[in-house]
């Protein structure tokens, strides 16, 4: 993979930059009160993307926007045969979502970030909660994974606090959520990661029903994770292809640094 | 005279590496940005009702290990798993029959009974001495690599 700045030549070169390299389309005019924001993209685990498909499914959230960039794969997805982007969001009245079902090219994170926190912070979000997981060895062993937030902001602390939630305390983060937790700190957008430990190769619906317990302490919209449960096996099956995929990108993003010990700060 | 046409050249000749080096960066991302639309077979066969599992090959110093992702699999009595000594074959069944409606690009009903995979190990293995485990879905599968050590004698 060439050096990011070789392929912006490349891409003035070839005119692209000429416009917005990613654009957030509203499909309505989206009418939210300091909205809460959750984002599953895909990850570690597919902890966001399983969680959040869950939470559109089961609270009949609607589709209202969606995210275009020419660093996308030239994918669409047909529902129904109804044509939909790979990166849509959702709202139910003050919770707004985020969801992928491509990985998120390395090259295209810093400006997706930039994009997605400018728009959040454009809607006057109260908080965003990045949903993702955390890899372990050893998960095989583990019956309930624990969860760990990362938070941003004074407003993140407090709630972290409040609901004594662990924090990830040293550690590195690595793809799209290491850029969305920079962004939300240079807009001053209050900001909780949850990250739950997870399968690193497999799509991981035991972690997501961990974080859901978290994620409804905290915003309180009842989700009911009994179907992600039930569900297991057939999110596991159903969610490999993806799985698959993501692999490829968190490899080429250097993922496998989360192992690895920060060396400053010792 | 001569030495200032000679540091011309040099110079061009800098130039001209700089931009076939960069020309071929852009080719390989190019061709990388490709790669994901080529097509290649599908990882299911429906005649079969078989499919493959996600796998992940790890390499420690003494040791390759196979892990697979076996969903709707429900003991280790439903796994085979036959190892040569630079491959390992996955063999499962599953517990019932899992239909999925308007699967992919046939747009008609899919069945799935079994996993099928056979993985090339990147490093020659004793299959003899392979251990197995199977957790929560997951099946583990450690192979010792097939290496002679001689230890250093320190001087």
């Amino acid at each position: 993979m060439p050096p990011s700045f070789l392929i912006r030549i490349y891409m003035r070169w070839c005119g692209v930059m000429e416009k917005k390299l990613v654009n957030i389309v509203e499909k309505e005019d989206i009418k939210t009160e300091n909205p809460v924001v959750v984002i599953g993209l895909p990850d570690v685990g597919l902890v966001g993307v399983i969680l959040v498909n869950h939470m559109i499914q089961s609270m009949n959230m609607r589709e209202v926007g969606y995210i275009e960039s020419d660093f996308f794969p030239p994918i669409i997805v047909l529902h129904k045969g109804e044509v939909h982007r790979p990166f849509r969001i959702y709202q139910k009245d003050d919770l707004l979502v985020f969801v992928s079902e491509i990985a998120i090219p390395p090259v295209s994170i810093y400006e997706v970030s930039r994009e997605v926190c400018s728009w959040i912070k454009g809607k006057q979000a109260s908080l965003v909660l990045p949903i993702g997981g955390t890899p372990v060895p050893n998960r095989m062993m583990i019956d309930k994974p624990k969860v760990f937030a990362i938070p941003v902001g004074e407003k993140a602390r407090k709630i972290v606090e409040e609901h004594k939630i662990e924090v990830f305390e040293e550690g590195m983060v690595v793809g799209p959520y290491a850029r969305i937790i920079a962004d939300c700190e240079m807009q001053k957008l209050p900001c909780l990661v949850l990250l739950s430990q997870s399968y690193p190769n497999y799509p991981d619906p035991g972690a997501a029903a961990a974080t859901a317990e978290v994620l409804d302490k905290v915003v309180k919209v009842g989700i009911d994770v009994s179907p992600l449960e039930e569900q297991a096996e057939e999110i596991r099956l159903r969610m490999k292809d993806l799985m698959k995929r993501t692999m490829m990108e968190m490899e080429r993003m250097g993922k496998a640094q989360e192992y690895e010990l920060p060396a400053m700060y010792s | 005279m001569y030495e200032r046409r000679r540091r011309r050249e040099a110079f061009f000749e800098r130039l001209l590496n700089y931009f076939t080096e960069l020309g071929e960066e852009i080719d390989e991302f190019v061709e990388s940005m490709f790669e994901a639309m080529r097509f290649s077979r599908p990882d299911w066969d429906m005649d079969s009702c078989c499919i493959e599992p996600l796998v992940h090959v790890e390499s420690t110093p003494d040791s390759i290990i196979v892990t697979a992702d076996l969903p709707y699999v429900e003991g280790k009595e439903n796994i085979k798993l036959n190892a040569t000594e630079d491959t390992l074959e996955i063999l499962a069944e599953m517990k019932k029959d899992v239909r999925f409606e308007k699967w992919g690009t046939i747009q008609r009903e899919a069945t799935f009974r079994k996993y099928h995979k056979i993985i090339r190990l990147p490093e020659k293995v004793v299959p003899e001495e392979a251990r197995a485990t199977f957790k929560n879905g997951v099946l583990q599968v450690i192979l010792p690599k097939k290496v002679k050590k001689t230890p250093i004698k320190i001087e």
